[in-house]
C-alpha cells in the first residue's frame, strides 16, 4: 500500500447472479482512498457507486452478489497492520465495520430503525464496539454526538423517535452514529440526495467539520457533480462498472480527459454561467442495459469521438499525469491506437 | 409585468389552499395546513414562469390548483381572462385540454397495462371526435416530435428507460395542442444526462408550439437556465417574483439568496459569500408571526417578528417580500 | 387516553348497528314461535312467548325489547332445546373455549415460529417444507381434513376419542386432572387439526413480513453498525416483523369461541360452533341471534384490541 493511502481497491470485480439474468456490476474497479482527504465517485445510477462501497463494508446481499477477483487493502491505524478485508473472517470483520469504517445512506427518512429511539441506536453502535463501557456512558456519548451534530437540544433529542425528526435531522443522526466510534473512513453514499438544497448545504458543512475535527477520510458518492467539486480532493468517474477517469478534483472540473466526464459537465446547467435556454450539450442516448453491455469500450454507443478501435476493445488505464488516470484510447500511445 | 393584459394567458390572484386536519372518527377539524397562502403571479404567452421552493412550500399544490385539479380555498385563476375557479365544472371541461400537466415520477404516471400508443391516444379519445386513422397520425407525430420512433406505440411503459418514459409523458400532455403546460419537476427523477436531454426537448418545443409553462423545481440552476420569470416560495407564500435577471442576478430577498448560495457549483474555485440557513421549514400549519422567513433569516430583526412584510415592487416587476429590500 | 374513551364510546353505536341488521334479517326470516304450535305441548306457550319477545309489536320496540332483555342475561327461549338460550349457550363456552384457545395459541405460535425460520432460512428444505404447509393449510377444506382425521386414527387407528363425553364420565365428580385429561383426549385431533389448518396463513404472513423487514434499509443500517447477524434479526427485524402480525393476532380474537362449527360438527363436540349448526337446521333463531351476537362482541373487542397493541408495538402510532 502506499503510505498516504488508508484504503486501496484494486481490481475488484463483483458480479450479481439474479433471476433475470447475470450482471457484471463491478468489472475492475480500483481506486485509492487517501489519508484524512475527501474522495468523491461520481456517475449515473447504477454504474456500480454503491456496489463498490458495499464491497468495502463486505456487506454485499446474499446470495446473489459474488466478488469474483480483487482485492481491499486498508490499513489499521493502531496496529500498523494492512489488511485485506475480502479476506478477513466475518468476525474480525464486524470490528472493522462500524468501527473504523463507518457509513451512511441515501434515504435518511428509511435509515432508522422506526421502533428504537434516537438514542438507543447511537448507543448500540458505541457498546458493541466498546465492550467495556457502561450503559451510562454509551448514553452521554450519544447526546455528546448529538450535539456534535448540531441538533438542539440534544438532552432530550436523545430519547426521540425517528418519526420525530425530519430529514436533515436523521441524516444528522445517521452521521452522529456513523462518527460515535470515531471511524477512520467515512463512507456517505449520497448522503444529501434526498434533501433540499438548503440542508443539503448544512450536512456538506458539517461533514468538512468533522472531518477536520475528527481527522478523518470520506468517500463521497454522488451523482451531483457540484456536492463534489466543493466538497472532494480527488474523484473517480464510474461508467457501468468501471472507473473512467481519476483525477485531482481540479483537473476533472477544468481539464476533462474522458468524454463521459465531458458530457457529464456539459449535461448540467449552471448557476454560474450559461444563458438562459441554450442548448445543453450532454451526452446522447441513454445508458446500456447491465445485462446485455456493449462490446468494447461501454460509452463508445454515446462517445462523439468513438472509432473502430473503440466498438471492439476495452481500453487500457492510462496514466496522462501524476495522478490522473483514464480509460480511454483517445489517450493511449499513438502505436496502441491502431495495432 | 405591466405589460399589455392581451399577452397574459394565466392570471392567478391571490391564491389559498388551505388543507383541514381532521382527527378520529368524530372528530372535527383541529386546524389547517396554510399550503398555499395568498400567491399572485401571470404567465404571459410564450413564456416560463418557474417555481422554487423547499419541500412542502406549496409548489405542487399550485400547480394543481391552477389546474383545478383539486379545490381551492380562496382567490382567482384566470385563464385566458376567465375565471376557472368560479365556473360550473361542466363548463370547465372543454377547457381542460388547453391545459396539461407533466409529472415527476415517469415511472408511475403511465399505465403499465397501456401500451404507448394507446396512453397517448387517450386524451384523444375523451377529448376529441377523430377517427381511428386520425388519431393514430396524431400519435405517430406526437412520438416523433418527442424524438421516439413510430414503432414504440406498439410498446408496454416497462420496456422504457427513465428518459424515454418522461418523453412519453410529454407526449401524451401534448396530445390536444394544449397553450399552457404545469411541469412538476420533470427531470428530478432522471439521470444527469438524461436531465439535460429532457431540458433540450421542453426547450426545444416550448419555443416551436409557443407554449407556456409552469415549471416546478428544486433545482436552481434548471430554474436558471429555463425560465423567464421566477416564482420564490416559502411556506405558502411568494418572497419574491421577478425577471431570471432580477432573481439570479440581483435578488433582494434574504432567502433567495441563501437559496442560490446554497446551490453547488461544480466548479472547485467557484467562490462567493454562502448564507448558511440554519434549522429547517416550519411546519405550514403553525407558521411563524410576522414575516414566515423570520426565524431562519440571518438578517432578522424585531419589526421582522411582528409585521408581516407586503410584496412591494422594488424595481419595475420585481417584487420582494421583506421589510428591507 | 382521551382518545381511548373515545375509541370506547365509538364501540357503542357499531354493535348496535351490527346487532340490528342481524336482527332485521332474522325478522325477514319469520315468526320463530309459529312452528312450535305442531307440537301440541308447547302450543300453549306460543302466544305467552310472543308477548314476551315483542313479536306483538313492531319490528323497532321488539329490537329495543330484545336489546334490554339481552343485557339482562334473558336472550330469548331456544326452541330446539326447550330451555332459556343463555343456559343453552353458556354450557356450550367451556368447550369451545377449550379448543379455541388451544387452537389459537398453537396455529398462531408455531405459524409465527415457523415463517420467520423460513425467511430467515429462504429457499432451504425448512422453506420448502413451509410452502406446502402453508399451500395445504388453505386449500384443504376442513371438513374433508376432518372425516380423514376421524378415519385414520379414531377408526383405524383409535388414538383418540371424539364426542363428549365418554360414557360412565361424570363431569361433576371428576377433579379438575381428570377433567382435563378427558377434555385433552376428545379435543387433541380436532385441536391438531384446526392448528394445522389455521398454521398456513401465519407462517405466510410471518413470512412475508419478515422478508419484507429484511429488506428495509435500517437492517443495512445495523449490519453496518457491525452488529452479529443474530443481533440484528432479533432486535431490529423480528420486532418490526411482529408489528403486523401482532395486529393479526388481535384480530383472530373471534377464533377463540367456536368459529369451527364444521370441525365440531364433524367430531361431535358439543361447543357453540356445532350449536350455531344445529340451530340453524332447527331454525331456532333466538339460538342463532345470541350466538351471532358472541361473534359480534368478539370482533368487535378483537378490532380495538388490535388499534391499542398497535400502538403498543409501534411508536409511530399514537393514541393520542
Ligand atoms: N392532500 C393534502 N392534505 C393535507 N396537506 C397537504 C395535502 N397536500 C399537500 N399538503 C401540505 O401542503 C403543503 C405544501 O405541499 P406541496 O406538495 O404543494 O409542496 P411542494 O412545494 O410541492 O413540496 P415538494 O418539493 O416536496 O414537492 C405541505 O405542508 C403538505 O404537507
Ligand atoms: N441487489 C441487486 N441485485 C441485482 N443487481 C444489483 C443489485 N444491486 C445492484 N445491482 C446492479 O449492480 C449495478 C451497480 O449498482 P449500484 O452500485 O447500486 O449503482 P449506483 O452507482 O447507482 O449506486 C447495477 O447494474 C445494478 O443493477
Ligand atoms: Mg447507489
Ligand atoms: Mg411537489
Amino acid at each position: 500500500m502506499d503510505k498516504s493511502n488508508i484504503l486501496e481497491i484494486k481490481d475488484l470485480h463483483v458480479t450479481f447472479y439474479t433471476e433475470d439474468g447475470v450482471v457484471r456490476a463491478l468489472h475492475g474497479v480500483s481506486y485509492d482512498v487517501p489519508e484524512n482527504e475527501t474522495l468523491g465517485v461520481v456517475g449515473e445510477s447504477g454504474c456500480g457507486k454503491s456496489v463498490t462501497a458495499l464491497s468495502v463494508m463486505r456487506l454485499l446481499p446474499r446470495p446473489q452478489a459474488r466478488v469474483e477477483q480483487g482485492e481491499i487493502w486498508f490499513r489499521d491505524k493502531d496496529t500498523g497492520e494492512e489488511i485485506n478485508l475480502l479476506n478477513l473472517p466475518e468476525e474480525h470483520m464486524r470490528h472493522i465495520r462500524g468501527n473504523k469504517i463507518s457509513m451512511i445512506f441515501q434515504e435518511p427518512m428509511t435509515a432508522l430503525n422506526p421502533v428504537y429511539t434516537v438514542g438507543d441506536q447511537i448507543e448500540e453502535a458505541v457498546l458493541i464496539h466498546n465492550p467495556k463501557m457502561s450503559q451510562k456512558e454509551a448514553r452521554e456519548r450519544a447526546i455528546e454526538m448529538l450535539k456534535t451534530v448540531g441538533i438542539p437540544a440534544p438532552e432530550k433529542r436523545v430519547d426521540d423517535f425517528p418519526h420525530q425528526m425530519s430529514g436533515g435531522m436523521r441524516q444528522r443522526v445517521m452521521i452522529a452514529m456513523a462518527l460515535s466510534t470515531n471511524p477512520e473512513i467515512l463512507i456517505a453514499d449520497e448522503p444529501t440526495t434526498a434533501l433540499d438544497v438548503t440542508i443539503q448545504a448544512q450536512i456538506l458543512e458539517l461533514m468538512n467539520k468533522l472531518q477536520e475535527q475528527f481527522g478523518m477520510s470520506i468517500i463521497l458518492i454522488t451523482h451531483n457533480l457540484g456536492v463534489v467539486a466543493q466538497n472532494a480532493d480527488k474523484i473517480a468517474v464510474m461508467y457501468l462498472g468501471r472507473i473512467v477517469e481519476k483525477a485531482p478534483v481540479r483537473e476533472i472540473f477544468h481539464d476533462p480527459k474522458h468524454p463521459y466526464t465531458e458530457g457529464l459537465l456539459a449535461s448540467v446547467p449552471r448557476l454560474d454561467k450559461g444563458g438562459l435556454k441554450e442548448h445543453l450539450p450532454g451526452i446522447s442516448g441513454s445508458l446500456p442495459s447491465p445485462y446485455n453491455p456493449p462490446p468494447g469500450c461501454k460509452f463508445h454507443p454515446r462517445c462523439p469521438y468513438a472509432f473502430d478501435k473503440c466498438r471492439v476493445e476495452e481500453p487500457p488505464q492510462v496514466e496522462i499525469s501524476p495522478g490522473h488516470t483514464v480509460c480511454c484510447w483517445l489517450h493511449t500511445k499513438e502505436e496502441t491506437r491502431h495495432e | 409585468m405591466s405589460d399589455n393584459n392581451s399577452d397574459v394567458l394565466l392570471e392567478v390572484n391571490d391564491l389559498v389552499k388551505w388543507f383541514p386536519i381532521k382527527r378520529g372518527f368524530f372528530g372535527g377539524v383541529q386546524g389547517n395546513v396554510k399550503a398555499v397562502d395568498g400567491v399572485s403571479f401571470k404567465i404571459k404567452k410564450g413564456e416560463i414562469l418557474g417555481l422554487v421552493g423547499e419541500t412542502g412550500s406549496g409548489k405542487t399544490t399550485i400547480g394543481r390548483l391552477v389546474l383545478r385539479l383539486i379545490p381551492h380555498t380562496k382567490g382567482q385563476v384566470l385563464f385566458d381572462g376567465i375565471d376557472i375557479t368560479a365556473m360550473d365544472y361542466s363548463k370547465f371541461r372543454p377547457m381542460k385540454k388547453d391545459m396539461q400537466i407533466i409529472f415527476q415520477d415517469p415511472y408511475s404516471s403511465l399505465n403499465p397495462r397501456m401500451t404507448i400508443g394507446e396512453i397517448i391516444a387517450e386524451p384523444l379519445i375523451v377529448h376529441t371526435k377523430m377517427s381511428t386513422k386520425e388519431r393514430e397520425k396524431r400519435v405517430y407525430e406526437l412520438l416523433e416530435l418527442v424524438t421516439l420512433r413510430p414503432e414504440h406505440a406498439r410498446r408496454y411503459p416497462h420496456e422504457f428507460s427513465g428518459g424515454q418514459r418522461q418523453r412519453i409523458g410529454i407526449a401524451r400532455a401534448l396530445a390536444l395542442k394544449p397553450r399552457f403546460i404545469v411541469a412538476d419537476e420533470p427531470i428530478s427523477a432522471l439521470d444527469v444526462s438524461i436531465q439535460a436531454q429532457i431540458t433540450n426537448l421542453l426547450i426545444d418545443l416550448q419555443g416551436r408550439l409557443g407554449l407556456s409553462f409552469l415549471f416546478i423545481a428544486h433545482d436552481l440552476s434548471v430554474i436558471k437556465h429555463m425560465c423567464d420569470s421566477v416564482l420564490v416560495l416559502y411556506l405558502g407564500k411568494v418572497m419574491e417574483y421577478g425577471t431570471n435577471a432580477d432573481i439570479f442576478q440581483q435578488s433582494r430577498h434574504p432567502y433567495t439568496q441563501a437559496l442560490l448560495s446554497a446551490v453547488p457549483v461544480p466548479d472547485p474555485d467557484y467562490k462567493r459569500d454562502r448564507i448558511l440557513l440554519q434549522g429547517e421549514i416550519p411546519s405550514p400549519i403553525d407558521p411563524p408571526s410576522g414575516c414566515v422567513f423570520h426565524t431562519r433569516c440571518p438578517y432578522a430583526t424585531d419589526k421582522c417578528k411582528t409585521d408581516v412584510p407586503e410584496l412591494r415592487e422594488v424595481a419595475p416587476g420585481h417584487l420582494v417580500a421583506c421589510h428591507y429590500a | 387516553m382521551n382518545y381511548l374513551i373515545k375509541r370506547i364510546l365509538e364501540l357503542i353505536p357499531t354493535f348496535l348497528i351490527a346487532t340490528l341488521i342481524a336482527f332485521i334479517l332474522f325478522s325477514l326470516v319469520g315468526d320463530p314461535f309459529e312452528g312450535m304450535r305442531q307440537d301440541p305441548r308447547l302450543a300453549s306457550q306460543v302466544e305467552r312467548l310472543k308477548r314476551i319477545y315483542g313479536y306483538d309489536k313492531d319490528p323497532v320496540t321488539r329490537y329495543f325489547l330484545w336489546l334490554y332483555n339481552f343485557f339482562k342475561g334473558e336472550w330469548g327461549y331456544s326452541i330446539m332445546a326447550k330451555r332459556p338460550v343463555f343456559n343453552v349457550v353458556v354450557e356450550r363456552i367451556p368447550v369451545s373455549l377449550a379448543m379455541g384457545v388451544a387452537n389459537t395459541v398453537l396455529s398462531t405460535l408455531f405459524g409465527i415460529l415457523l415463517g420467520i425460520y423460513s425467511a430467515l432460512h429462504l429457499y432451504s428444505t425448512a422453506d420448502y417444507a413451509a410452502t406446502a404447509l402453508v399451500f395445504f393449510g388453505m386449500s384443504m377444506p376442513s371438513f374433508f381434513f376432518g372425516v380423514l382425521g376421524l378415519f385414520f386414527f379414531v377408526i383405524s387407528w383409535p388414538l383418540f376419542n371424539v364426542g363428549l363425553m365418554t360414557p360412565g364420565f361424570h363431569p361433576e365428580m371428576a377433579n379438575l386432572l381428570e377433567k382435563t385429561i378427558e377434555y385433552g383426549r376428545h379435543l387433541m385431533l380436532p385441536i391438531l387439526l384446526l392448528t394445522v389448518l389455521g398454521m398456513g396463513g401465519f407462517v405466510r404472513y410471518a413470512r412475508s413480513s419478515m422478508l419484507e423487514v429484511l429488506n428495509m434499509d435500517y437492517i443495512r443500517t445495523a449490519r453496518a453498525k457491525g452488529l452479529p447477524e443474530n443481533v440484528v434479526v432479533r432486535k431490529h427485524a423480528l420486532r418490526n416483523a411482529l408489528i403486523p402480525i401482532v395486529t393479526l393476532l388481535a384480530l383472530t380474537l373471534p377464533g377463540v369461541l367456536g368459529s369451527a362449527p364444521i370441525t365440531e360438527t364433524i367430531f361431535s363436540i358439543n361447543g357453540l360452533g356445532k350449536l350455531f349448526i344445529d340451530a340453524l337446521g332447527a331454525n331456532d333463531q333466538m339460538t342463532l341471534m345470541a350466538n351471532l351476537v358472541i361473534s359480534i362482541v368478539l370482533v368487535i373487542f378483537g378490532n380495538l384490541l388490535a388499534d391499542i397493541l398497535y400502538t403498543v408495538v409501534d411508536p409511530r402510532v399514537s393514541l393520542e
